[in-house]
C-alpha cells in the first residue's frame, strides 16, 4: 500500500512589486561579445533554448508596445483556462516583476502568454529540423 | 488565482537613490591552474577585481572561497576554491568599462594558467575558452 500523501497547508505572505526607476537593462549577448565569452550551462532543454529572458523581454516589448500600463495583446483572441500550480503562477509573477521597468509592466498572464508562444514556436522549429524528412535531407 | 502584488517604491521607502540595478555581473577568481596546482595569487586577483568593479559599478563584493570543481579537457576533475566577485551594474559605466573588464579577465586567465574562465551576467553563465594575447 502506498503511503498517504501529505499536503501542506499554505498561508503565504502577499507579493510586493517594487516600482521606481531602474537602470536601463543591458543585453547579456552584448556583454558576452564584449568579454569574449560563450553562453554555457543552459537551464532549458534544447527545444526551449530560444526562451531566454532576453527573448521574453523583447517579445513582450514588441507585443505590448511602448504605451506603458497593461494593454491587452493585439494578436491574441482566445482566453483559455490552463491548469497551473500555485508554484508556477508564483514563478510567472516573479518573472513579470523582474522584467518590469518604468513604462513597461507586463502581467504574469502576459508573460505566460509569451512563454507559451515562444515555446510552441521553439518546439515546432525543433520538430521541423528533427523530422525524418529533415534528417534525410541533411544526409543527402 | 493569486491576488495582484502590492506596489512599493522601495528605494524611496528606504531613502535609496532612484535608478536601482536589476542586473548582476560576477566573475570567478580561481586559486588553482588548469592542472590543479595552487597559484598562490588568488588574493591579489580578488583585490584587483574588487577595485575594478567598484570603479566601474560603484561597488563590488567578494564571497569567501567556495568549494568548486572543474572538468578539464582530459577528463580530470580539478577541485578548487574560487572566490566570486560580484557587482550590480550601472548601465552606462558598465558598458564603458567592458574593455577594462575583458582585459582583466583574459590577463587573469593567462597568468594563472586557466583552461577556462567564467563569468555570469543577468543570471546567465558564460565561459571564456580562448584568451586574448597580452
Amino acid at each position: 500500500m502506498s503511503p498517504a500523501r501529505i499536503k501542506t497547508a499554505r498561508s503565504r505572505q502577499g507579493m510586493v512589486r517594487i516600482r521606481g526607476k531602474t537602470q536601463t537593462p543591458v543585453s547579456p549577448e552584448v556583454v558576452a561579445l564584449a568579454l569574449g565569452g560563450t553562453p554555457a550551462g543552459r537551464a532549458l532543454g534544447e527545444a526551449l533554448d530560444p526562451v531566454t529572458l532576453m527573448a521574453l523581454r523583447q517579445e513582450l516589448a514588441a507585443r505590448l508596445g511602448s504605451s506603458g500600463g497593461r494593454p491587452g495583446f493585439a494578436d491574441t483572441s482566445k482566453r483559455a483556462k490552463i491548469p497551473l500550480s500555485d508554484a508556477d503562477w508564483d514563478a510567472l509573477e516573479r518573472l513579470a516583476a523582474g522584467l518590469e521597468v518604468p513604462g513597461f509592466r507586463p502581467s504574469a498572464g502576459q508573460v505566460a502568454s509569451v512563454l507559451l508562444k515562444l515555446s510552441i514556436r521553439a518546439v515546432e522549429a525543433h520538430r521541423a529540423t528533427d523530422s525524418p524528412v529533415s534528417r534525410e535531407r541533411r544526409r543527402s | 488565482m493569486a491576488e495582484e502584488p502590492e506596489e512599493l517604491d522601495l528605494a524611496a521607502a528606504l531613502g535609496a537613490e532612484a535608478g536601482y540595478s536589476t542586473q548582476c555581473f560576477a566573475l570567478y577568481v580561481p586559486n588553482r591552474d588548469r592542472e590543479g596546482a595552487e597559484s598562490g595569487t588568488q588574493h591579489t586577483w580578488v583585490f584587483e577585481a574588487l577595485r575594478l568593479l567598484a570603479e566601474v559599478n560603484g561597488g563590488a563584493t567578494a564571497t569567501p572561497p567556495l568549494e568548486g570543481a572543474w572538468l578539464s579537457d582530459t577528463g580530470a576533475i580539478v577541485i578548487e576554491n574560487p572566490v566570486i566577485v560580484y557587482s550590480f551594474v550601472r548601465t552606462e559605466a558598465f558598458l564603458q568599462g567592458l574593455p577594462r573588464i575583458r582585459e582583466f579577465l583574459h590577463r587573469m586567465a593567462r597568468e594563472t594558467r586557466q583552461g577556462e574562465i567564467a563569468f555570469t551576467f543577468d543570471g546567465q553563465f558564460f565561459r571564456i575558452l580562448q584568451f586574448d594575447n597580452g
